[in-house]
């Protein structure tokens, strides 16, 4: 709890992270330059990979502005620090402008055949870019409110106001990602569509966003060694989030597997050739099987410890998944893929999180409203329920 | 979404004390006769409750001919209000279990009364598989038991699966409600003047003394219990969406579908337990435990859950665009300029344009215009499964084997009867049962009293 523990845990992060972020990108540069058939595919899971973090964190953020609740507080600082590196994810995603020809099929310039006629428009390039820079700017429209609220709360103590705004700032934080899934991921299998994509990865976002506000916390040294019950709402919302994305992708996986029409169920049979065979077995034991058992536990979801030990072993099981949904799709990718998509893991992260870390150290620490008499009362009444 | 602080806004009056609690409840069965308002819709009920018997007479009599079901519609009215029923007996476990884990202590002035229209719902939803299986004599063949004849159901249809589905929230719900009345029957027995009172409540209520011991085996029982129903609220409603989704017609085949449906069925029981509570607060006076506060989470939720819905729309509508698939843009073209367009444009209109109002405070301060909302609703969704069923069916992949669906008068009156069965059991359950929890309204005044209206763990302990 004290401030030498924090500086002691946390300080160390700068450097190092900046420096594996630019010997990252190095090799990235390379990559590209040499393989980018192989690179592009890792590139954009790494790239999904964070920004799932930074746009599940502005997704959470405003979902707790919304309906308040003890659980919030003790992560809103991780959480307003990550929807507050968007920006640099947007920066992160312009080097995907060069990978059009390799990864979508609307990239190339004679691969339309693939396509119909819809998706020939609804992917003509200057509406694809344009979508791409709406996303961007009101995602960034959406986290300076959230951190302006943030900031507000932390000079007039927490009001619980704002939470209309936060209804409508959510609705179109979830409908733009909803899409900006469909333009980035789903358009890996050209023609291919499932009607919860969207959805699934959204919430994908959020597991990876909560995991890693978990693991800040832990690391923050804010979070108390003993268990409590702070650390075990964490726990709890971790697990509600989870179940969630467990209950789409399972939803979607059964009804195209009882249905099996070809036009769907090519994703699965793709995904399920040599190695990648593993891979959704292996997503239920890590991205389910675990964790709910785990989480299901007082043991575990109270102790700040091993609450983060879940977390991460979640945010692995996020990158299984997206590695699992991305690559696949492309038959150019090889064992290289795997060594720039670690690279770009890296650098990706590298920079990112030196960002978060920066944005992190600029937002002052938020007193529990738990904690303050005034606003008691909040963590029981207010509308939790998702 | 409340921009006033919530402690301004309690859950129970201030005034309230322990003993006017259970005083004002209990009269309500034990002393005051029924209002007349109670004689009057307890007998329009009863009228349907005698429709539904002759409805279903005729149908056991002449099969299910008699209804507007043929090729291709084959499941018409019956799997509509099926799913409607079932869709609306959600709301009662979702403000029972989920709410009670999520520790939100306003749900207790209307978690009894939502368990009991839950269970009512279900009831009227279990009649339509039923009945619609043309030898209801043989629902049994459902259960996989050994027979000599070795016929086993299919396990691979999602039929079954609802069997059990619906079988276990049935006896759950069933066990949820009557163990969390059993501290009230003891406070009805103790408090009723009648020797029949007392029997009839004092059987009911199992030798409920109220020691220390009593209730801490019936706090754990409660938990479980509410941990065991939760999954269920989802699992329920995403089988009866797979109902639909497992099959390869295009309207219904979308893996949207289960979170939409749960949605769905949390928007249409939110719709109907306000639809219930508004007059039945206004005619026994409950304002001071069913609050303007409990209208407007209530308000809220529904428009949440409604935005979900609409969600769910806009990707069916968005990918089958996007995926050019021939069969699915027809669908949605005959669904909105078919023949069967109004019902998709009265859908949308009950579902997602009219209930945007509930983002305005002052509509969800004022009980009338909440209530002419809830009952679009429940009428949108109704139509929604109409649309689902009925449009998907009428037209699908051969233009030879298209037709239409019209629902004959025994359609009608079957769908009114149960209307009749749930409103009839209602006036039975507020008559002769305390229609709000006296002991956890007790709890939760008394803690307002001792902690000046704070307490984080309200609602659990």
């Amino acid at each position: 709890m004290t401030d030498s523990s924090r500086t002691s845990l946390a300080a160390p992060w700068k450097t190092p992270c900046l420096i594996a972020g630019l010997v990252g990108a190095a090799v990235c540069a390379a990559g590209a330059l040499i393989q980018p058939g192989q690179f592009w595919p890792g590139y954009l899971t790494a790239f999904v990979f964070w920004l799932g973090v930074g746009l599940g964190s502005l997704g959470i953020a405003l979902l707790h502005r919304l309906t308040g609740g003890r659980w919030g507080w003790s992560v809103s600082r991780p959480l307003v620090a990550g929807a507050e590196t968007i920006p640099v994810l947007f920066l992160l995603s312009l080097p995907l402008a060069l990978s059009l020809p390799t990864l979508y099929a609307f990239g190339g310039d004679d691969s339309h055949s693939s396509l119909n006629a819809q998706q020939e428009l609804y992917f003509l390039l200057p509406f694809f870019f344009g979508r791409a820079a709406l996303y961007f700017v009101v995602w960034n429209i959406l986290s300076f409110g959230v951190s302006r609220a943030y900031k507000r709360d932390r000079e007039h103590g927490v009001t619980g106001g704002g939470a209309r705004r936060a209804a409508l700032g959510l609705i179109v934080f979830w409908l733009l990602a909803s899409f900006a899934v469909f333009d980035w991921i789903m358009s890996v299998d050209p023609g291919w569509y499932s009607t919860i994509y969207g959805a699934q990865h959204t919430m994908g976002f959020a597991v990876s966003a909560f995991a890693f506000a978990i693991i800040v916390r832990h690391f923050s040294g804010r979070a108390a060694s003993e268990p409590d019950a702070r650390t075990q709402d964490l726990g709890s919302m971790l697990l509600a989030f989870n179940l969630l994305w467990v209950y789409f992708a399972f939803s979607q996986f059964f009804l195209i597997w009882s249905a099996d029409l070809p036009i769907e169920n090519t994703w699965y049979l793709r995904r399920s050739e040599g190695l990648w065979a593993a891979a959704a077995p292996t997503l239920a034991v890590v991205h389910f099987v675990v964790p709910f058992a785990l989480l299901l536990s007082q043991d575990v979801k109270a102790h700040s410890r091993r609450l983060a030990g879940v977390a991460a072993l979640l945010l692995a099981a996020r990158l299984i998944d997206l590695t699992w949904c991305i690559v696949p799709a492309y038959d150019v990718a090889g064992a290289m893929t795997a060594v720039y998509g670690l690279a770009a893991f890296i650098a990706l992260g590298g920079l990112w999180l030196f960002v978060f870390r920066l944005r992190w150290e600029k937002l002052a620490i938020l007193a529990d409203p738990v904690m303050l008499p005034s606003a008691k009362r909040d963590s029981a009444d207010s509308l939790e329920a998702v | 979404m409340t921009d006033t602080h919530v402690q301004s806004d309690p859950s129970t009056e201030p005034r309230q004390t322990v003993r006017s609690v259970s005083q004002q409840i209990s009269a309500i069965v034990l002393t005051e006769g029924p209002p007349r308002g109670w004689w009057a819709g307890f007998l329009v009920s009863f009228l349907l409750v005698m429709l539904l018997l002759v409805s279903v007479g005729w149908l056991f009599a002449k099969g299910v001919g008699i209804w507007g079901i043929n090729q291709p519609v084959g499941w018409g009215f019956a799997i509509v209000n099926f799913v409607w029923w079932i869709g609306i007996g959600h709301a009662g476990t979702l403000i029972s279990a989920i709410l009670l884990l999520f520790r939100q202590e306003w749900r207790t002035s209307i978690n009894r009364f939502a368990e009991a229209m839950t269970l009512f719902a279900v009831a009227c939803a279990g009649l339509f598989p039923l009945l619609h299986m043309g030898r209801p004599q043989f629902f049994f063949w459902f259960i996989p038991y050994p027979s000599t004849t070795g016929m086993w159901p299919q396990f691979r249809s999602p039929l079954i699966w609802d069997f059990f589905a619906v079988g276990t929230y049935a006896t759950v719900s069933l066990m949820f409600w009557y163990v969390g009345l059993i501290p009230d029957l003891a406070t009805l027995r103790d408090r009723s003047r009648t020797g029949r009172g007392r029997i009839i409540y004092g059987f009911l209520a199992m030798g409920w003394r109220g020691s220390a011991r009593h209730w801490k085996r019936y706090q754990s029982a409660y938990l479980l219990l509410a941990g065991l129903a939760t999954p269920l609220v989802i699992s329920v409603h995403t089988i009866v969406s797979y109902d639909f989704a497992i099959s390869i017609l295009p309207g219904w085949h979308a893996t949207v579908f289960p979170p939409y449906f749960v949605a769905g069925a949390i928007y249409s029981g939110f719709a109907m337990v306000l639809t219930l509570s508004i007059p039945l607060r206004a005619v026994y006076r409950l304002q001071n435990f069913v609050t303007d506060r409990h209208l407007d989470n209530m308000a809220k939720v529904m428009l949440a859950s409604g935005l979900v819905v609409a969600y769910g729309y806009l990707m069916e509508h968005f990918l089958a665009w996007y995926g050019g698939h021939q069969l699915e843009e027809f669908m949605l073209l005959n669904r909105m300029f078919g023949p069967y367009a109004w019902s998709y444009w009265a859908l949308i209109g009950c579902n997602i344009l009219i209930p945007q109002l509930l983002w305005f405070k002052s509509v969800r301060a004022r009980p009338l215009p909440l209530f002419f909302i809830a009952i679009v609703i429940n009428i949108g969704m109704w139509l929604e499964r109409y649309v689902i069923v009925v449009t998907s069916l009428h037209r699908d992949f051969l233009p030879s084997s298209w037709g239409m669906y019209e629902p004959t008068f025994w359609d009608w009156s079957t769908y009114l009867g149960t209307i009749g069965l749930f409103a009839a059991l209602l006036f039975l359950f507020i008559r002769l049962l305390p229609m709000i929890s006296i002991f956890e309204m007790r709890e939760l005044v008394h803690e307002h009293e001792h902690s000046g209206g704070a307490s984080a763990e309200a609602g659990t302990s």
